[in-house]
């Protein structure tokens, strides 16, 4: 796929320079709506997966994190009391809007000093090597084009030891869960996004491309192949979404 | 799976808008940032990390660093002591034991002004009644109880004499702490006169 000059957009086959493009047109048109989307598309479970990826981060004090595709920042905010006052956290989104957004956000909270903000594609990150102790990304590797790629920058930027923490949707495993997870993305999800954004196509966009997303061993094994060790999964919610972990040493 | 996650996030969510309530908690809390607090109640197999800070407190269930502070309890008397109730040996504080004070003072002296919250929803005028009333309540919630111990106490003691009164207690304390002293007394002495007299 990756050799390919073409990929996924949701369920459209379009060229890998276009999916850069199409993802910023989602984000720019539903930034402003995001966490209201957010809580409402999850009945604000998505709170408690955020809450579960920080758990497996494992950063303490002093520690330096990367909250890569941070958006508007929920990771970040979650992480820097586990670094504390010595602690530094870059929020980084290939997105100017989602990251302005976040900033704003931050800032509103008296979130300040410890805390950076980079403009960056996710495939090439601008960190020199062994930088950080944990890179994060939540709801992001979804929409990035090349994912191996990725996750080899990833891991170039991990400090030896460091790990990375992968939030995404996933494949629903519960019995019986998926015919009603189905309906809900392909149904619901279009109409509330036309209700509160007045855009429901990119929320089809989020249903199709959490489908074409790759499942949780799929994605497990491209860890491994980018050179994570002792990766490992927890699916939470039945398996819509699930949380990668994978080490460098 | 994510039921540790929701408890955490349950009682940040009650914690922040408690704290928020007092205007004075905030400044108190920023004052205490960087310290990793961990709470284990006794039993239910369950660690939560409190980090307060400038931007109010979080609470998590994991934290792979080591914490400033160990608070350690029942349920029980972790609550008595946030309620500012003296709970005597059943907590125990490791660490950074006046980070932990600290914290405990912040949580038991939070003065919320509840005629102030209540007024916002039902307005002014029923807001002071009804803290009034609440008042009048709690006056005679604790002159009640405090007429029933009291009464109670006078049976105990002077009616069944199953209890001894507080001046026989006293003055049975002090001969003891007067025998103690005279038997140390002694003891100094007897060595005092071997050590004069060795055979």
């Amino acid at each position: 796929m990756e050799k390919s000059e073409t990929t996924h957009f949701g369920y459209q086959t379009v060229a890998a320079s276009e999916k850069v493009r199409k993802v910023a047109g989602v984000f720019d048109s539903v930034a402003g709506k995001y966490d209201l989307m957010n809580d409402l598309m999850s009945l604000g479970v998505h709170r408690l997966w955020k809450r579960f990826a920080v758990n497996l981060t494992g950063l303490r004090s002093g520690d330096r994190a990367l909250d890569l595709a941070g958006g508007t920042g929920d990771l970040t905010s979650r992480m820097l009391p586990l670094v504390g006052p010595k602690g530094w956290i870059v929020l980084s989104d290939i997105n100017a809007s989602m990251l302005g957004e976040g900033r704003k956000r931050l800032v509103d909270q008296g979130i300040v000093g410890n805390i950076s903000y980079v403009q960056a594609d996710a495939e090439q990150l601008p960190f020199p090597d062994h930088a950080f102790h944990c890179i994060t990304i939540g709801f992001g590797l979804r929409n990035v084009t090349r994912k191996e790629r990725a996750l080899k920058a990833m891991y170039r930027a991990l400090k030896p030891g460091g790990r990375v923490i992968i939030l995404e949707f996933s494949h629903p495993v519960a019995p019986g869960l998926k015919p009603a997870y189905d309906l809900y993305s392909f149904a619901v999800l279009p109409a509330l996004g036309q209700l509160v954004t007045n855009d429901a196509a990119s929320y089809r966009y989020l249903a199709e491309s959490i489908r074409m997303h790759p499942d949780q061993e799929t994605l497990l094994q491209m860890m491994e192949a980018a050179g994570f060790e002792r990766c490992q999964y927890f699916n939470l919610s039945g398996g819509i979404v699930a949380v990668h972990r994978g080490y460098k040493f | 799976m994510l039921m540790p996650a929701v408890l955490a996030a349950g009682l940040e969510t009650a914690l922040r808008r408690y704290l928020s309530l007092d205007p004075d908690a905030a400044p108190q809390l920023a004052a205490l940032d960087g310290a990793v607090i961990a709470i284990e109640p006794a039993g239910l197999g369950l660690t939560l990390y409190l980090f307060p800070g400038a931007q109010g407190l979080r609470v998590m269930d994991r934290y792979e660093g080591e914490p400033t502070v160990w608070i350690r309890g029942t349920p029980l008397a972790l609550i008595q002591q946030w309620r500012g109730q003296s709970v005597g040996g059943a907590i125990t504080i490791e660490g950074d034991a006046a980070i932990g004070r600290q914290f405990q003072t912040l949580l038991a002296r939070l003065d919320i002004d509840w005629e102030e919250q209540f007024s916002r929803i039902i307005g002014d005028v029923a807001a002071h009644r009804l803290s009034q009333l609440w008042r009048g309540f709690h006056k005679l919630g604790r002159q009640t109880s405090a007429t029933l111990l009291r009464d109670s106490g006078e049976s105990l003691q002077q009616e069944l004499r199953a209890l001894p009164s507080r001046p026989a207690v006293e003055s049975f304390l002090s001969a003891v702490d007067t025998l103690r002293e005279d038997v140390d007394r002694l003891e100094a002495r007897i060595a005092r006169l071997r050590r004069l007299n060795p055979s």
